[in-house]
This record gives C-alpha cells, structure tokens and sequence, in this order.
C-alpha cells in the first residue's frame, strides 16, 4: 500500500477481541479506553448522536462520531468486533469495525474531512478484509495510518 | 434498541407492550409474580422476577447492554434509586423515572447529570394536569393540545350544525377562514378518524382537529363557533378529587382568577388541600351524593372536572354533571377499557394520564430529534413534532414532491418565531419544527425522514 492516509490512532486506542454484547456495551468499552477524557461523557456526546440517526454505514461499518469541549485535536479510536454486532446500520447489517471520532468543539471544517476521509478508507473491501483480519492493535493502526 | 422497563403496572405494561411490537428488544422486572406472568403472556419479552434496583436484578435484565432504562414501579423511591444504580454500575446512558410525589418532582435540582442521574421525570398526574388545564383554556373545543413551544395548537372540535364548517370540503377552507390560516390534519366521521384527503368534506356531527397558530386561536374558534368566547374570569368551576391531578389542576387554575369549588371525599386529605389552596372552597364530601353537589349550586357551573383517582367515581359523576346540564365536563380515565366505553356514553372530554405518559416516553426512542408525540382521536392517529436537521431527509424541497407516508400531512411549520401553515410549495428548512399527523403504523417511516446521515456532526 503506497498511499497515506493518516488516520491519527494509537495502539492503546485499538480494542481487539472485544466481548460487548451490544452497541451501547462495545461504546461503554471504547470510551474507556480514552484515558485522558471521562469515559462517561464520550458515551453520552456518541449515544446522544446515535440517537439522531445511525452512524452504521453499511458493510460491516460504523463511524460513530461527536464533538466534545475542551478537546484540542482529534482524537480517534477503534475496536474489532469478530461476532459483530447490531448497530442498527442502514443495510441492517451486523457491524464489525467501529472507529470512534471525537473532535473539538469548534467550526473547523477539518472534522467533516476526516470523517470523509474515513468513510472513504473503509468503504474499500480490501481495506475491511485486512482491518478483521489484523492480528495485533500495531497491525490495525499501521493500516489506519496507511503506511 | 435494549430497554429494561421497571414495574408491570398499567403505565410499565402499555409501554412494553408497544415497543416490543415495534422491535425493540425489552426486558420487564417486577416483584409481583402474577404480573410478570401476564406480561410473559402477552407480549414477546424478557422477564424479570425481583426487586427492580437491586443490582444483580438489573444485570440479569441485562442493564449492561441496556440503551434505556424506564422505570415505571409504583414506588417513587425504588425508581429513583434504580436509576442511580443502572448509571453508576452499568452507565445506561437514558434513563426515566416515573415519580409521583410532587416533593420530588418538583425539585429541579435534585436532578441531573451529577445529582441523581435521571433524564426524564414521568409523571403520569401532572402530565394529566397539564393536559386538562389546556383543554380547560379552549372550553369549546373537545381538545387542545400544544406544540413547539406553545406556538402550535391543534383544536379538537366537533362540527355542530351552524359552523363555518359544517358542509364545506377542504379545498373550500380557506375561503371560509379569510386571514385565520388552519389545516384539517384529522377528520372523524361515522367514528372512523383519518387523515382527510383535500376533497373530503365536512359534514354536521363530525369531528375535526384543526392545527393553527396559538395566536389566531380564539379568532378562529370565534369565527368557527360564532359570538366571543366567554373569558374565564367569571367562570365556576367544580373540581371532584383533591389527589395529585385535582391539586395540580385546582392550583393552575386558581392563577387565572376563576371560582373553584372542590370536593374531596378524604378528610384529612381535604383539609390538607384547604391549606395549601388560596381561592378555592374545599368540601370534604362524596361527589355522588346529589343533595351536596345540589347545594353547591352544580346547575350555576361551567365546568365540571372529574379527577379522583377512581374511574367509576369520574365517570358517574360526570354523567351526574352531565345531567345537570354543566356544559363543558372533563373525566379523567386511567384504565384502557374505559376510554372508548366513555366516549359510548355521551361525555367526551377524557385525558388519560397513560396515553399522555406513553407518549412522552416514545419520544426518547425514536432516531432524528423527534420532540414530542401524542395519539388524537381514537388513538390510530398520532401527532409527531420534530426538528428537522441538516442533512435530514424531509429538507430542502417542496412538500408536494416529498415522499411522505401514506395519510401523513405536515400540519404546522414553525421556523424561529413565524408559524406557517404550509401548503405544497413549502419547503422545510433546517432547524425548522414540524408539527405532522400521521396513522399510528408509519411512525417508522416518519422517523426516517427526520433521521440524520452520517456525516451530521
């Protein structure tokens, strides 16, 4: 793979092998992996645009995504779910992949693009096959940044 | 979405009940055994056997993968704590609490994000009580309910024979209604509510209800009934039941200056009601017995609110007050049964604080920012206020090319202040409220056209 994508993920940002047995219980789960932020508030900016319309964008994906005060940059986590898990995603299909975006509060456009920038990425089946397949949390965020 | 209801009581078991048959996946706890029999009999549910705040009960409902918790026991204390229990140990993100005393419910800062973690306050008697005092305010109208901040009504009216409206389609309406804009978005004939098409026509005896602007409200009724409405200064008004409706009501209305009678059929309860009441005259008595509601003068009244918290009682008295020609007559009906028996009967003024709860709830359950909802008519038909945001699919075109539902009509638009009554070349803009009617059935297909797509930030 020659292009970059640069997503900005860190390894202890990645969640493998996850057994949440439901939307809400997988976002609990990577809401607390954001260690520098408190884990409930994630849950309720991301629950609470959930409840606006589903971010399940078909094939397996999910991108759920809000703003938070007080953020400098964006901050991005991901978790891989090997059963999948119903997101309520519009093609009602179970949901593997979840990357979580959270950006500043701000009018910034940059956050529309990346999450564009991030649709785009996963709507490449080679890009998914090799993100379920990833062995390790390195292997997923190699991907992410597309090196 | 995973929702535990606590409590199997009428409120717990009609909410369960309607959003197990739309999908949702729905545990019920409840102490009581027989009640959690009835609910395995008659709906497709989890249940749970025990006490709804205790922490394993919660965790074998399944709180940890729970998205709304609605707890709905009959135990003020049991709700509220169940609450704090589902947030600290299982962070449920919603959660609602049906809670009763006016002591707790009215105390705004007992609650929220740090303080006692509840989302929602239900409450089933004051939810009545607004509703009553409402429909209190259009005194002609069968109904009348608020919408978008109280900038909306929509007036439930019967057709009497001289209306402006008796015997006109509804391409001819806005002829008859000159400046007053208004739309017929629900129309009852021979008992059978529908959303009317534009060539329906009204007839003598049918009933409509009317979506307009709060403030052409008493122009219009003047103009449809005829002759000024009569103030509510002057007005007598007979409350039966000092319990949390008939005080809520008693208390709301003592602030617009009417004379109010009430009948409260416990002593102690009564002269409670006396203390806390400025105005009203307080009787300790039976509001069955005729000698005492003949010696409180029933045939000088205006208004005769049936509010205890016994349906027969409501209901017979009304029928009393009926009889005594008291010409606008309101019943409070709790139980499902009784509310098409009533309307049978000849009274057709009831708020039932179920269906006002239940629709408050199925709100929060529903995707895009679906503000307010309620049932009119017989119930097939129900009122939907959402705000339309960016990217939602009800924006940017004309209501004439928009793919609505079937039997959906977009009744009112308020954008900012201005509340336009919209006809086909109206064109829904973001931030925008809208007030629609639509069959019960389609509430999905509504919640489609407000949901929002991803790249909503």
């Amino acid at each position: 793979m020659n292009e970059t994508f640069g997503i900005p993920v860190t390894p202890d940002h990645v969640l493998m092998g996850s057994e949440a047995q439901s939307k809400r219980a997988l976002l609990t789960e990577m809401a607390g992996m954001l260690t520098s932020m408190d884990p409930d508030l994630v849950l309720e900016v991301i629950m609470a645009r959930e409840q606006l319309g589903s971010t399940g964008m078909g094939h397996g994906v999910a991108i759920p995504h809000g703003r938070m005060k007080a953020l400098n940059g964006p901050v991005v986590a991901v978790a891989i779910h090997e059963q999948g898990l119903d997101f309520d995603a519009i093609d009602d299909a179970l949901v593997h992949i979840v990357v979580m975006l959270l950006v500043p509060d701000d009018d910034s456009k940059v956050h529309l693009e990346l999450l564009a920038k991030l649709a785009r990425l996963l709507q490449q089946d080679a890009v998914r096959t090799q993100l379920r397949q990833a062995k390790d949390a390195e292997a997923v965020v190699m991907l992410l940044l597309g090196k | 979405m995973n929702i535990i209801v606590l409590g199997a009581g009428e409120v717990g078991f009609h909410i369960a009940m309607r959003l197990a048959a739309e999908g949702h996946d729905i545990a019920v706890v409840d102490s009581d055994k027989e009640r959690i029999q009835r609910v395995s009999d008659t709906m497709d549910v989890r249940t749970v056997l025990g006490n709804a705040a205790h922490p394993s009960i919660l965790a074998s409902a399944g709180a940890e993968n729970c998205d709304l918790l609605i707890a709905a026991t009959a135990s003020d204390e049991t709700n509220m704590l169940a609450c704090q229990v589902a947030h600290s140990l299982f962070k449920v993100t919603t959660k609602m609490a049906r809670v009763r005393e006016p002591d707790f419910a009215n105390c705004k800062a007992l609650f929220g994000r740090d303080e006692m973690p509840i989302d929602l306050i239900i409450s089933p008697e004051r939810e009545a009580a607004k509703a009553i005092v409402k429909r209190y305010q259009v005194a002609s109208a069968m109904d009348a309910q608020a919408f978008a901040g109280d900038r909306v009504q929509l007036l439930g009216m019967m057709i009497r024979p001289k209306s402006a409206l008796a015997g006109i389609a509804l391409s001819e309406l806005p002829e008859v209604m000159g400046k007053n804009r208004v739309y017929v978005v629900a129309h009852e004939h021979n008992r059978r509510w529908r959303v009317p098409k534009p060539n329906a026509v009204l007839l003598a005896g049918d009933s409509v209800y009317l979506a307009a602007a709060n403030s052409e409200v008493s122009a219009i009724v003047e103009l449809l009934e005829g002759g000024k409405q009569e103030k509510n200064l002057k007005r007598n008004v007979m409350v039966v039941g000092g319990g949390n409706v008939g005080f809520a009501v008693a208390k709301e209305l003592e602030q617009t200056g009417v004379s109010i009678k009430l009948i409260e059929y416990n002593k102690e309860r009564a002269s409670w009601v006396a203390d806390q009441l400025k105005s009203t005259i307080v009787m300790h008595g039976d509001a069955l017995d005729r000698d005492l509601l003949e010696e409180e003068s029933i045939e000088h009244m205006d208004d005769f609110l049936a509010l205890t918290n016994d349906d027969e009682t409501n209901i017979l008295s009304s029928l009393i007050a009926r009889k005594y020609k008291v010409p606008h007559v309101v019943t409070l009906v709790n139980r499902a049964i009784y509310s098409d028996l009533v309307r049978e009967i000849g009274l057709d003024v009831i708020v039932s604080p179920r269906f006002t709860t239940a629709a408050s709830i199925l709100c929060h359950v529903r995707k895009g920012r679906i503000l307010g909802m309620s049932p009119l008519g017989d119930g097939t038909l129900e009122v939907v206020e959402a705000e339309a945001l960016a990217t939602a699919m009800i924006l940017d075109a004309p209501l004439k090319s928009l793919k609505l539902p079937k039997d959906t009509v977009i009744g009112a638009v308020v954008r900012g202040e201005e509340v336009i009554i919209p006809n086909g070349e109206t064109v829904i803009l973001p931030h925008d409220l809208v007030v629609l009617v639509s069959r019960a059935e389609s509430i999905r297909e509504i919640e489609r056209l407000f949901e929002v797509r991803l790249e909503f930030f």
